[in-house]
């Protein structure tokens, strides 16, 4: 199943079911939990289809034809069918809490940077640096249209201004919105994140590779009209580039 | 035949006594109340005498004629000669079955009468009294001749305005993107080593072999310039 090239994709792929590949911490323990539930999924899967189907084959009007109408309790059998789903239950929920408790801690971050959704853009700032201005180093991030696309680009996902956070660093990412809910989310880095108008919500991230990172918020909070039109672009790179990069703005 | 009544049919005697409640309310016990019902109802003068076999002979073919007044009144009567001791029904009123119990169970006449209560058969029926308890009438009637191929003709007609409408529709749409073509993509592969995306399993990776982002056919002319859009 791995060996199909279909499901070997990081960034969005033509026809991708799988997830992209992780590049921190917190998406490969996603992946690992949804690896894990599906084993549970394709044994119910199984086991309910051989029921359903034993059922409508060996009970059909010729092969029953007297059916008890009122013989409607099994104590055994109901005991089986409760307890058994609540075990597997049990068993999806202890990882899925774990993990779920896991990401939501923000551990000693090295620096923070505030996402600012607004219709239809996202606005971007480190408020640990400044520039020689001495002002917080601040950007908006804007959909390159299809006409300006270089060759290659990928449409409606590149934007002019990327966000560029270094790699093998806690970051913190602080959400926030303008004027309507908007959400921050990036597939690679495991993190989606609702941007509510007025209030700060908080992800962490810890890059573990440099690479370029493409999220789109249009499937995560339709914002308004062109809600598809506000692509994010996470450009992972090295701690020497990120300073080079920072001394120029 | 209790149950498979109509709701809406009048009723002309409640149910009295606390077995025959009993006795729909817990199924299990419901054979040996049976008998003990029927001799209870035995004093009983109501429906002590059998319906006529005029009454009953081809039901099945008078029934959807009748009044619905004249049809509930018809299986209160049943109902409660069934109450009485079921030997002494008519024949006609007795073999209130199928050919499949009969033969199984002929024997245990009483049997079947009283399981008839609390178990569904799903054989053709061929009596009266069966016939109004489990036959074809009513929300159980047997759909007309060709509603089968009259459904099935009328979906087909709906898929097809359907797509109809779909191709009216896309007719008008806006040509596919620039992107939307096997050059552009092949240069978007590139473009994507070049950012080291997917470096773990996808089209960065080493041995890479797959079609990466390539999905479309390939554009006559190439990759037209901004200049064409204009």
């Amino acid at each position: 199943m791995y060996s199909s090239p279909v499901l070997h994709c990081d960034a969005p792929r033509p026809w991708g079911i799988y997830f992209q590949d992780s590049a921190t911490p917190q998406m490969e323990g996603i992946v690992e939990l949804h690896d894990n539930i599906l084993f549970y999924l394709v044994i119910i899967l199984f086991g309910v289809g051989w029921l359903l189907i034993s059922i409508v084959k060996n009970y059909t009007n010729t092969e029953s034809p007297i059916s008890h109408k009122y013989l409607s309790h099994g104590t055994l059998i109901e005991l089986i069918w409760t307890i058994t789903p609540a075990l597997i239950l049990i068993l999806i929920a202890f990882p899925s809490f774990k993990l779920l408790y896991l990401m939501d801690e923000v551990s000693d971050p090295a620096m923070a940077v505030l996402a600012e959704g607004h219709q239809w853009y996202w606005s971007y700032q480190y408020p640990d640096f400044l520039n020689s201005d001495d002002e917080f180093i601040e950007f908006d991030s804007y959909l390159v249209p299809e006409s300006d696309l270089e060759d290659g680009a990928l449409r409606m996902l590149e934007v002019d201004n990327r966000l560029i956070i270094p790699e093998l660093t806690h970051v913190r990412f602080i959400v926030t919105a303008a004027d309507v809910i908007h959400s921050f989310a990036c597939p690679a880095l495991g993190i989606k994140c609702d941007a509510y108008p007025g209030r700060l919500n908080q992800v962490s991230v810890m890059i573990n590779r440099e690479g370029t990172f493409y999220g789109n918020q249009c499937l995560r909070e339709i914002c308004g009209i062109l809600h598809s039109s506000m692509p994010i672009v996470i450009e992972s790179v090295s701690i020497e580039k990120f300073v080079f990069w920072l001394q120029k703005q | 035949m209790l149950r498979s009544f109509p709701r809406a049919a009048p009723s002309s005697s409640s149910i009295r006594g606390p077995s025959i409640r009993t006795a729909l309310r817990n199924p299990r016990t419901t054979l040996p109340l049976c008998a003990a019902d029927a001799r209870h109802q035995q004093t009983r003068s109501v429906a002590a005498h059998a319906i006529s076999n005029p009454t009953l002979s081809q039901i099945e073919k008078r029934w959807e004629g009748m009044p619905p007044q004249e049809q509930a009144d018809l299986w209160m009567a049943l109902r409660d000669r069934m109450k009485n001791d079921w030997h002494e029904l008519t024949l006609q009123e007795r073999k209130a079955g199928t050919t499949y119990i009969k033969e199984k169970l002929d024997s245990k006449q009483h049997f079947y009468t009283c399981a008839s209560r609390h178990t569904t058969v799903l054989t053709k029926p061929k009596n009266a009294a069966y016939w109004i308890a489990f036959g074809p009438h009513g929300p159980r009637a047997l759909p007309p001749p060709g509603e089968n191929w009259y459904v099935f003709r009328m979906t087909m007609y709906g898929i097809g305005v359907s797509l109809l409408l779909f191709v009216a529709i896309r007719s008008q749409a806006r040509p596919a993107p620039k992107t939307m073509n096997a050059q552009y993509q092949e240069m978007t592969n590139e473009y994507l080593k070049k950012q080291k995306t997917e470096p773990i399993t996808g089209i960065s990776s080493e041995g890479y072999v797959g079609k990466g982002m390539v999905q479309s056919k390939p554009r006559k002319g190439g990759v037209p310039s901004d200049d064409d859009d204009e």
